[in-house]
């Protein structure tokens, strides 16, 4: 094993030029300090070319440029922004959404260490765009070295005077504040995460009211997630159509994708949406062994199999049309060598811990699916059971739950059982007693027995 | 509370007082302040303030989460819930450093069972104890978002893993200890690590205060603070914290003896104010207040005869920039549409 790969990268893949927009600073050294951050351009915008636009040519800006979320649902920011009542009479609240969790994913760790400047760059122009006076940034809790990062770059930011009271001297005052989380996947989740921020358990609320109606301390809110708003920076200085020079025409702009798994180089690169995933993976050092199949957006994203793979590229619609999902850009290709039923079980018992417990067919539904799989992995497994788990799965799917953490603990159960079906069917053969029903109990429902 | 079996009653110290918490708690007063300015409600300083207590004492005692909750102005009981959902929260104490393992997919195709049996088998215990010398803490977690370099491991705050972090000041954590590759979290290296830690806890006294770090970063002190928290400096907000509306796009459409002034409204438009100035735009007066809804405005106009026209977005309480000036020429029919 070796050290994280990824920058610098190269200049131009495939005879296309690579992106540098969110992490332009990531190979700089000390680019995390101020005074490097402005040598290459940091904060240049700050003045005229901000103050003099407007709420609306702002985010209409932003609409143009196609940017979407980069946290995993991939909701068009502009139209987020353009949710939020103005003149409502109450405070309008930008919250950073860095809890970072989906396994797989690990950009948002880099994106805060390496360049926090350019983070706290988009929350002064999406505080101006949406008119925030106060910021928050949620951190996770395990990331206690880029909360440091990130307030000591606040501070500097402070001194400089690109935040605090009366900005440019328009009057516009903002603060910045870190939140550090106490670890819990699922405030991940926008309702949940604003939940974890006024000091209550991380459970998401039912929607509608929108965060943007009623959000954090009942007020409009945004939360966009760290890369998406590191994106910010850069459409306002090279405009919707600079952004839309890079990736396709439906999935504009560049993303960063995370990659770990069966690859040379695994690390974190910044890649023009559309980038097929051969290409990608020639990139990060091309594969080890053969390929068997590839999670392409975070483990809750339905897992694509090696022909799938072959065919798919990097953005929003080919994953749909596959019946996936781009999600968080965390892409773990996996080889013959890897045991799916094995990384699945791992999955199910990742949901099972995280999910928050508030609705019962997630809440029970995953410790029974994560029973069902023990109990197949420990040579219990009976006859049938990857129906039984796929019909489990299920019963959490979209619409059964308050938030997305069901269909996204559903979706890799179902695919993994319908895509790998041979893999959990040796499992089961092993139980010399497959044939018989599994019994069912009210206690431990799916234990083996 | 992931990967302990010790019941949290049955290890609160024995005659901890609300009061003595208070007492030992006394240097974080300037934090605690800080973030009680940073907040319209009090309750939202209640994670942090956790943090601070387990940055104090290396775990949350039960007596430590009323006094958490009297900060936070909330039930000991909501307190409670909160400690016992979020997993970061110790209940009980732990040994002098917390390894933690990641065992979640990436991770586990990495080959984190292995790992965590060496580990298991070096330090002489299962996951969830404390060596018997009360130096270090195994628990396995779910994921790390240290996919790159899995196996994902966590000794106290730092991470061990994804790359060479570049702050180098004193003070600061590192990103992980992979500036040399010696560190990477393979099995003989975590061994050095933590022969490493056994050294430097021989020859150092574990300190009064658990965690040497700043359990919320190095918080920014002295900011204004959100204008409804508790003593805070911020302004209220004011309506010029929202940036004004912007310009309309205004095109006039000149027929026979009338015009058309039509304009796209934007949606925070509560009405439009259409002017008109005969003197080339010197002087304006107001032709037509207009709703939201019609987006358009006539006039009259005599043939030959030449007037500028305008449109002023106002939003509740403010208006927009008026927008760029359009002219139009009263003409025979037909004459061609005029755009700014």
């Amino acid at each position: 094993m070796s050290a994280l790969h990824g920058f610098p990268q190269p200049a131009e893949w495939k005879g296309k030029a690579l992106p540098r927009i969110i992490s332009r600073l990531f190979d700089v050294p000390n680019g995390h300090t101020l005074a490097v951050a402005k040598q290459h351009g940091a904060y240049d915008w700050f003045g005229s070319t901000l103050f003099d636009k407007s709420q609306f040519e702002l985010i209409q800006t932003v609409i143009d440029s196609g940017l979407r979320g980069r946290g995993g649902a991939g909701f068009p920011t502009g139209m987020k922004w353009s949710f939020v009542p103005r003149n409502s009479g109450k405070p309008v609240y930008l919250v950073i959404n860095a809890d970072e969790g989906e396994p797989g994913t690990f950009k948002d760790r880099l994106c805060m260490a390496r360049d926090p400047h350019l983070l706290i760059e988009g929350c002064i122009i999406a505080g101006w765009a949406l008119g925030v006076r106060t910021c928050y940034i949620y951190v996770r809790g395990e990331m206690l070295p880029q909360i440091q990062s990130l307030n000591h770059a606040i501070k500097e930011a402070y001194d400089a005077g690109y935040l605090g009271r009366n900005l440019g001297g328009t009057g516009y005052s903002l603060d910045i504040f870190v939140h550090r989380g106490a670890g819990a996947y699922i405030c991940g989740e926008e309702t949940a995460l604003i939940n974890s921020l006024e000091g209550f358990k991380g459970q998401p609320r039912l929607k509608p009211p929108f965060p943007a109606v009623s959000g954090a301390f009942a007020a409009p809110t945004v939360v966009n997630n760290v890369e998406t708003i590191m994106a910010v920076p850069y459409i306002l200085k090279h405009g919707p159509k600079g952004y839309r020079a890079w990736g396709s025409d439906k999935s504009p702009g560049s993303k960063l994708f995370s990659v770990s798994g069966d690859v040379h180089k695994q690390g974190v690169y910044e890649v023009p949406l559309g980038m097929s995933f051969m290409d990608f993976f020639e990139l990060a050092g091309g594969l080890k062994g053969s390929l068997l199949g590839c999670i392409p957006g975070g483990s809750s994203s339905p897992v694509l199999t090696a022909e799938e793979t072959a065919t798919a590229t990097m953005d929003y619609e080919s994953l749909a049309s596959l019946k996936s999902m781009l999600g968080s850009g965390a892409v773990t290709p996996f080889n013959t060598d890897r045991d799916p039923v094995l990384m699945l079980q791992s999955i199910a018992r990742f949901y099972a811990h995280e999910s928050c417990g508030q609705c019962t067919p997630c809440r029970e539904g995953t410790g029974y699916v994560d029973r069902v799989l023990d109990a197949v992995v420990d040579g219990h497994g009976r006859t049938g059971d990857s129906d039984l788990l796929h019909a489990l799965a299920s019963q959490y799917e979209p619409m059964t739950t308050i938030c997305a953490f069901g269909p996204g603990a559903a979706w890799p159960v179902q695919s993994f059982v319908t895509k790998f079906k041979p893999y959990f069917d040796a499992y089961i053969a092993k139980n010399p007693n497959a044939a018989v029903p599994r019994q069912l109990t009210a206690t431990a429902p799916g234990a083996f027995m | 509370m992931s990967g302990c079996h010790t019941n949290p009653a049955s290890v609160q110290p024995d005659g901890l007082t609300v009061a003595a918490v208070a007492e030992r708690m006394k240097p974080y007063a300037a934090q605690i302040a800080e973030l009680k300015r940073r907040y319209p409600t009090r309750r939202a300083v209640l994670l942090q303030v956790l943090w601070l207590v387990q940055q104090e004492y290396g775990w949350v005692p039960r007596t430590a989460i009323k006094w958490c909750a009297e900060t936070a102005e909330c039930a000991p009981a909501h307190a409670f819930s909160v400690v016992e959902f979020y997993t970061m929260y110790r209940q009980v104490p732990a040994g002098r450093h917390l390894v933690q393992v990641c065992q979640t997919m990436c991770c586990q195709i990495h080959g984190a069972e292995d790992l965590i049996a060496h580990l298991e088998k070096s330090l002489g215990i299962h996951c969830g104890e404390t060596t018997a010398d009360g130096l270090f803490t195994l628990v396995r977690v779910e994921c790390l978002a240290l996919c790159g370099t899995g196996p994902g491991v966590m000794i106290d705050d730092q991470a061990i893993g994804p790359e060479p972090f570049p702050l180098n000041q004193p003070g600061r954590l590192h990103e992980g200890w992979l500036d040399q590759p010696e560190y990477h979290p393979d099995a003989a290296n975590l061994d050095r690590w933590i022969a490493f830690l056994r050294q430097q806890a021989a020859i150092t006294p574990r300190p009064a205060r658990h965690h040497e770090h700043d359990a919320l970063g190095d918080l920014v002190i002295g900011t204004d603070g959100h204008p409804q928290g508790q003593g805070a400096f911020a302004a209220p907000l004011l309506a010029i914290y929202a940036p004004p509306a912007p310009a309309l796009k205004v095109a006039a459409k000149a027929e026979a003896d009338k015009v058309t002034i039509t304009w796209a409204n934007d949606p925070g438009c509560a009405k439009a104010v259409v002017e008109r100035s005969d003197d080339g735009g010197a002087t304006w007066r107001e032709l037509a207040s207009v709703g939201p809804r019609d987006q358009k405005a006539g006039d009259a106009l005599a043939p030959g005869q030449t007037a500028h026209y305008r449109v002023t977005a106002h939003e509740k309480d403010r208006a927009a920039r008026p927008s760029a000036v359009v002219v139009a020429t009263g003409s025979a029919p037909a004459a061609p549409q005029v755009t700014p």
